[in-house]
């Protein structure tokens, strides 16, 4: 495909049929005069007649059952992602830790509970339970951010 | 796919039945490694599975699976492969495989298959790509141009240098 400089790029574009009007046009006028793209141009199409002519890759006997077998594995994982998106466990854990240690804090001077009460938070593969006194609990204002979790 | 994306499983049966031999063609004739070529294969089915839902027909069906494929074979490539010298020569080899006849038992159409297939090899990836994409499953150069993250510009320029390559090799071959 070598030996014209001013069309030879157009070649392909023309045997696929890619070029517009006007350039195709342009590049029948020239064919008529240059050898090299005439060349190029059979060359090319005997080229894509070959292409056509490679039998098909056919995949391999084990290939579907391998596929819905990888596609079950993947959905199992994608379960689980979607399972623990927005599941922060060392934020929790350090939420969990300041609440903790808050109410060890405010539980100095006040007197002990007079009945053990617990707040159970449940998350999707986790319970968490803090025994404390509710009203000191209240008095933190963080029921709301446990709210938020429980949404989690 | 619209079908599918819309909670019939039988459509995407359909599609893989549809697609299956046409991405293991281009990803085996993509990636030396015809075992690996069968796993992308069945990545890009699982990718198109997954993404159901963000689904949007831009474009052809075809044109979105085989920009999948693209994208994968070109990361196996980087992958395995930093030197592209080495690809190229490891894939031709393997076109080449000696588990074939030897050459003088084969026919003269299956010789030629065998040296077209270690031409298309030796070919860069993305012109490799456009000319199969092109030759083997008749998209436009606009859909290659999607497929490919290229412009159809570039996608002409790729597939006139393929084709000048591919014949430049065969001669040289032949001679």
């Amino acid at each position: 495909m070598r030996g014209c400089r001013q069309f030879g790029s157009e070649v392909a574009a023309f045997l696929d049929q890619e070029l517009g009007a006007a350039e195709t046009a342009a590049f029948e006028a020239h064919l008529g005069d240059c050898g090299a793209c005439r060349s190029a141009l059979e060359s090319s199409r005997e080229l894509e007649a070959l292409l056509g002519e490679l039998p098909p890759i056919v995949p391999g006997p084990r290939f579907e059952a391998q596929f819905w077998a990888r596609l079950a594995r993947a959905e199992t994982s994608r379960d689980w992602r979607e399972r623990l998106r927005g599941w922060r466990p060392l934020e929790w854990l350090g939420a969990g830790t300041a609440v903790a240690a808050m109410a060890l804090l405010l539980s100095v001077g006040h007197p002990a509970p007079s009945s053990q009460d617990w707040i159970l938070i449940t998350g999707d593969d986790f319970d968490l339970v803090l025994e404390m006194d509710p009203q000191m609990l209240a008095s933190l204002d963080l029921l709301d951010t446990w709210d938020e979790t429980e949404e989690l | 796919m619209l079908r599918f994306q819309k909670g019939d499983r039988a459509a995407f049966e359909q599609l893989f039945e549809r697609y299956s031999t046409p991405l293991v063609s281009f990803l085996a004739r993509m990636v030396p490694d015809r075992g690996r070529a069968e796993e992308l294969a069945q990545e890009v089915f699982v990718r198109i599975h997954q993404a159901r839902s963000r689904y949007q027909p831009r474009a052809k069906f075809s044109t979105y699976l085989f920009g999948i494929a693209h994208n994968l074979a070109l990361n196996e490539l980087d992958r395995a492969y930093r030197k592209r010298e080495t690809v190229l020569e490891d894939h031709a080899a393997a076109q080449l495989d000696s588990k074939d006849p030897p050459a003088e038992e084969l026919l003269d159409g299956q010789r030629t298959a065998r040296r077209l297939e270690a031409g298309l090899a030796k070919l860069p990836e993305r012109q490799r790509a456009a000319l199969l994409l092109r030759s083997r499953e008749g998209m436009s150069y606009s859909e290659i141009a999607k497929a490919l993250g290229a412009s159809p510009s570039g996608v002409k320029s790729l597939i006139h240098r393929a084709r000048a390559g591919l014949l430049e090799i065969l001669e040289r071959e032949r001679r």
